[in-house]
């Protein structure tokens, strides 16, 4: 049995790992509880990139080269980063046969990248090791290697239970324990969330490729399936991920088929070198909490959202829950309502703006062919917007292929018939989705 | 019961999360499964993304 402290965080991503630093700093005791023994290795799928110089859930963040500084300008904190980096400049959507949507001209856009970026991909680990240096520097205890089993209500706080029999208790408990949050599971609230299904993926990371213009978030939708590449901090080198929500369909052949077999785009990748580093992920979909707490126990980061929070969001959440556990905590006030500052600041930069959409990601192969997805992708004559902001690129395809409908159904009838099923078919669609999805109630 | 195949798994905890018994653990920064609670229900089976964990009779 060990002291109690003001505060148990529940693993040690951006989310917890900031919280651990926010909320040490501020003089509270912390115990921060991960299940990795070397907590900054990277093991789940993620491309390592920070939206930066665009507003991101409320946030601007700016990365100063000369300062190796990472400023959040609304919340006014600041992170050292003094690795390597590349920049990222928006989205280019790829067609099976190669029609791109460009979400920003990143030729023009690299002329000036500390202006015109609006990501940073930056090494995920060293981040991470920043964070938990300056964690323990702030005298939070670290426990690496513990796996957190459930929590357990007390009269003056929370008992965090785990695998080894040992217990931690706090006032208050950060869940920062991801996308699949084990205690948000525990504490039943995945029961009143929609469930949208279980994404899974594989990612490698590759050195060298043949795509034009890779500086950005690339989405590349196959007849197989759609992947993505990101540019890793390392210099020409990428992260790509091939994702499926099918039972029958393992993600790792996916991706040997896009390197080797893919006729439009194994081209890129025939003298690329595969690198040993191999990461993977499994994603339950589910809707935000619109109240991220229960018993005492703040849920941040992925653990509270659907997923796409993004490090800039784990870190915001992070942050903003250390500090206002700490200004619950002087105020006597270690309750709910002790909270309401943190409640009515995701309310109106999270949940609000982005919490109730329903998770899309349909799969359109399922209904046109590649050569229909080329066709679809060649209508839109305007240049889109420079983003690096999934939901605003999402809700432009949306409107700008509303207002194509009509020349569809003039020019290819066959297509339009096509998507008019892919829209009857969406709930149809969704109940296979959720059957073949693993719930996690 | 079940076992991972280390060389496959990748460590990224997507079994840990998901098995409904809480059979599967991390130790020294290897997903390991418990014999004496896993109830066989394979889930992990189906959700690796690498394929790593197997069924096996002893």
């Amino acid at each position: 049995m060990l002291s109690k402290f003001d505060v148990v965080i529940v693993g040690a991503g951006p989310a917890g790992l900031m919280a651990a630093r926010t909320a040490a700093g501020e003089g509270l005791n912390v115990a921060l509880l991960e299940r990795k023994k070397d907590i900054p290795q990277i093991h789940r799928s993620c491309g390592g990139v920070l939206n930066v110089n665009e507003p991101t859930f409320g946030e601007i963040v700016r990365y100063e080269e000369d300062k190796k500084l990472l400023t959040f300008t609304k919340q006014g904190f600041t992170i050292d980063y003094d690795g390597p980096h590349s920049d990222v400049y928006g989205f280019h959507l790829y067609s099976p046969g190669g029609v791109r949507l460009e979400f920003g001209n990143f030729a023009a856009l690299r002329n000036d990248p500390q202006k015109n970026r609006y990501g940073l991909s930056v090494s995920k680990e060293k981040l991470l090791r920043t964070l938990l240096e300056e964690s323990e520097k702030s005298g939070a205890h670290i426990f690496p290697n513990t796996n957190v089993c459930t929590v357990r209500k007390e009269a003056t706080g929370v008992a965090v239970e785990c695998e080894d029999g040992s217990t931690y208790d706090g006032t208050f408990v950060i869940a920062a324990d991801g996308i699949n949050s084990r205690i948000a599971r525990e504490l039943k609230l995945n029961r009143d969330r929609y469930f949208f299904g279980t994404t899974r993926d594989a990612a490698v990371e590759i050195e060298g490729n043949a795509c034009p213009d890779p500086e950005g978030f690339l989405f590349i939708i196959t007849e197989h399936g759609i992947f993505s590449m990101i540019p890793l901090y390392k210099q020409n080198c990428y992260h790509i991920d091939a994702s499926t929500y099918r039972r029958d369909i393992k993600p790792q052949k996916l991706l040997d088929y896009f390197f080797n077999e893919d006729p439009t785009y194994s081209r890129w990748f025939k003298d690329s070198k595969v690198l040993p580093h191999k990461t993977a992920c499994v994603v339950n979909l589910m809707s935000p909490l619109e109240k991220p707490f229960k018993d005492n126990v703040l849920l941040i980061g992925d653990a509270c959202w659907r997923r796409e929070m993004s490090n800039v969001g784990s870190l915001g959440t992070g942050y903003k829950a250390g500090k206002c556990i700490a200004g619950a905590l002087n105020q006597g006030r270690p309750t709910e309502e002790g909270l309401s500052e943190y409640f009515a600041w995701y309310a109106e930069n999270y949940f609000q703006p982005h919490g109730a959409r329903k998770q899309g990601g349909r799969d359109f192969s399922e209904y046109l062919t590649g050569d229909d997805i080329d066709y679809i992708a060649g209508l839109p004559d305007n240049d889109f917007p420079q983003t690096l902001d999934i939901y605003k690129m999402v809700n432009i395809v949306g409107k700008t292929y509303a207002e194509l409908f009509p020349k569809i159904y003039d020019e290819r009838p066959d297509i339009m018939d096509k998507l008019i099923e892919i829209r009857e078919d969406m709930d149809a669609a969704m109940e296979r989705k959720i059957k073949m999805g693993f719930r996690n109630v | 019961m079940v076992k991972i195949d280390v060389s496959l798994c990748v460590v990224c905890g997507g079994c840990i999360d998901l098995c409904p018994k809480i059979s599967i653990k991390m130790v020294d920064d290897t997903v390991v499964v418990d014999p004496e609670t896993c109830s066989g229900c394979n889930i992990c089976v189906q959700v690796c993304p690498m394929n790593a964990p197997y069924v096996c009779d002893d």
